[in-house]
């Protein structure tokens, strides 16, 4: 990332950040949600490390479904386990799942995006039918189909499950752009003085298509989020673990007699991290855009 | 002056095929650069000049397809050889300068960075002074620091010189490399070319509209019209005794004082 704070680019787009409230107060609300993910990746790993049951396992029946006080901001689940403490847990697995699906999706996209961009011909015929193919197929289905594979594994269907099938929309949009850009003259001078295809791609052109990865990352980070929950929901996600799928499943069951907290907290949670990456998505869009220098 | 052929092109033809129709864009031309020599390709927009001079590397698009004839630069032909050879060639021996330079530069890189490029790709580490090579193009080494929308259009067009020379190629080719600039930068980059033909025993190939530009610097004229060349010369004979129609409107189209 050195070398990207050092091109002047960045400090412009973060000046330009700066004057949307909107993106500013999504900004801090990200950087809120990354804090709680790390406090509860290190809460995680210091009673794994003890081998001790963190407080948000242990079940007390005595307090099952007490409303939020002063012990329990959030109140607890039917088993009496703390909410906050779960929802601080569900936080990291939603980052565990938006991250990793992530390094899975992003570069299959743009690698792909740029050969079939760059070269054109029978590899851009052949990766624009592969990824034609991959994205006929309905979506949650095929996803579920992968993580059905690799069920029992933990948390692995899922980034496997989630990774391998969006990757689709940033390979199109990868493609479009360096098919744009091949043709301009920044690119044929660097074809006069005899640099290779390869560094013309990563190091020439990649650079000038970076905010277009960044903001998918942004709007795909939310989706892989909700993509988990719905699976966890569905019984296929993370096990013995809390996730906010799971959380919002067990809420489902005794919503109708007033335990309104479970539920509401953890979607509002939901509800606040996927707004406010979306909208700080949007923002950066605009603000990373290179064209929209002057 | 030394009369040695450096590039000698032969019954070239390029022609690119579309939907229903060939286009000719080269329609068998022949010409030769001498070395320590400017020769200047003249004519309208759509001619045929820029794709002459981007086949002299095989750099023309990929529907181009070149039919007949020979480009013979420094001993080598050009059209028999492999890409990774052609790559050795370009930017190393052959140097170009674009029409545009506020676009011919990589707007996320700096202006060090794209020349230091341009030299360890063809010499490995071999260390070379940037500032020595900005000074030839007369700029300021604090300059190498800046990103190119930090720059003048006659600043970028400098750099561009200075990158083209980074390897010191034989051969320059500077297609349009004045249209994008206002007139007195035009006739400092000019100047600048004349005096490095001198100093560095360069040949510039020179592609352009503007007779004003060819009296300015061209040593010898082909004027080109519909893929075809109609006329060549020294410059002097062409300018005062232009024989052919074309070559009289081309010339008269210079605006006077």
């Amino acid at each position: 990332m050195k070398k990207f704070r050092s091109t002047g680019l960045w400090d412009d787009a973060f000046k330009r950040l700066k004057k949307d409230n909107i993106a500013m107060i999504s900004l801090f609300i990200v950087i809120f949600f990354t804090f709680l993910a790390i406090y509860g990746e290190l809460v995680y790993q210091y009673h794994e490390a003890l081998d001790l049951t963190p407080n948000y396992q242990k079940t007390n029946l005595e307090i099952a479904y007490t409303s939020p006080n002063m012990n329990h901001l959030m109140g607890t689940d039917g088993l009496g386990r703390d909410v906050m403490g779960r929802l601080v847990q569900g936080v990291r697995i939603a980052y565990k799942v938006g991250i990793i699906t992530s390094l899975i999706a992003i570069p299959i996209g743009v690698i792909l995006g740029c050969l079939a961009g760059y070269y054109g011909g029978k590899i851009d015929d052949f990766i624009v039918w592969f990824y034609s193919t991959v994205a006929s197929m309905p979506g949650l289905l095929f996803i579920l189909a992968i993580a059905m594979i690799f069920k029992g594994q933990g948390l692995l269907g899922i980034y496997l499950g989630i990774g391998l099938t969006t990757w689709v929309g940033l390979c199109r949009l990868i493609r479009g752009e360096v098919l744009k850009h091949k043709e301009l003259t920044y690119v044929q001078s660097a074809k006069v003085l005899g640099i290779s295809s390869s560094k013309i791609m990563f190091k020439h052109i990649l650079p000038n298509i970076f905010h277009i990865i960044i903001v998918t990352f942004t709007l795909r980070f939310p989706a892989a989020v909700g993509t988990e929950v719905i699976m966890s929901y569905l019984g296929i996600g993370v096990q013995n673990q809390p996730s906010w799928g799971l959380m919002i499943e067990s809420a489902r069951m005794r919503l109708w007699q007033g335990m309104w907290w479970e539920m509401t907290f953890v979607t509002i949670a939901l509800f606040l991290l996927v707004l406010s990456f979306n909208l700080l998505g949007d923002s950066l869009r605009d603000a990373l855009d290179p064209k929209l220098k002057d | 002056m030394n009369q040695e052929n450096l590039l000698n092109i032969k019954n070239l033809k390029v022609y690119f095929n579309s939907d229903n129709n060939i286009i000719k864009a080269v329609d068998d031309i022949s010409f030769t650069v001498n070395k320590g020599e400017i020769v200047s390709l003249v004519g309208e927009s759509g001619s045929g000049k820029s794709i002459s001079a981007l086949s002299i590397t095989k750099l023309t698009p990929q529907s181009a397809k070149y039919l007949n004839g020979e480009i013979i630069y420094d001993n080598i032909d050009i059209l028999r050889l492999s890409d990774n050879n052609l790559r050795k060639i370009r930017g190393n021996s052959i140097g170009y300068i674009f029409q545009e330079p506020m676009t011919s530069f990589n707007p996320v890189l700096k202006i060090k960075d794209q020349i230091q490029e341009a030299i360890s790709m063809h010499n490995g580490n071999k260390v070379i002074n940037i500032d020595f090579l900005l000074s030839k193009v007369q700029l300021p080494s604090r300059i190498k620091n800046s990103y190119p929308h930090e720059m003048s259009g006659g600043q970028l067009q400098r750099c561009m010189i200075a990158m083209a020379l980074a390897c010191s190629p034989k051969l320059l080719i500077a297609d349009e490399p004045t249209t994008a600039l206002d007139v007195t930068i035009q006739k400092e980059i000019l100047d600048l070319l004349n005096s490095l033909k001198k100093t560095e025993g360069l040949s510039i190939l020179l592609i352009t509209h503007n007779f004003g530009v060819v009296s300015e610097i061209a040593d010898r004229v082909y004027v080109m019209q519909n893929g075809k060349i109609i006329e060549s010369g020294n410059t002097n004979e062409i300018l005062y005794f232009p024989k052919n129609e074309y070559t009289k409107k081309l010339i008269s189209a210079v605006p006077r004082m």
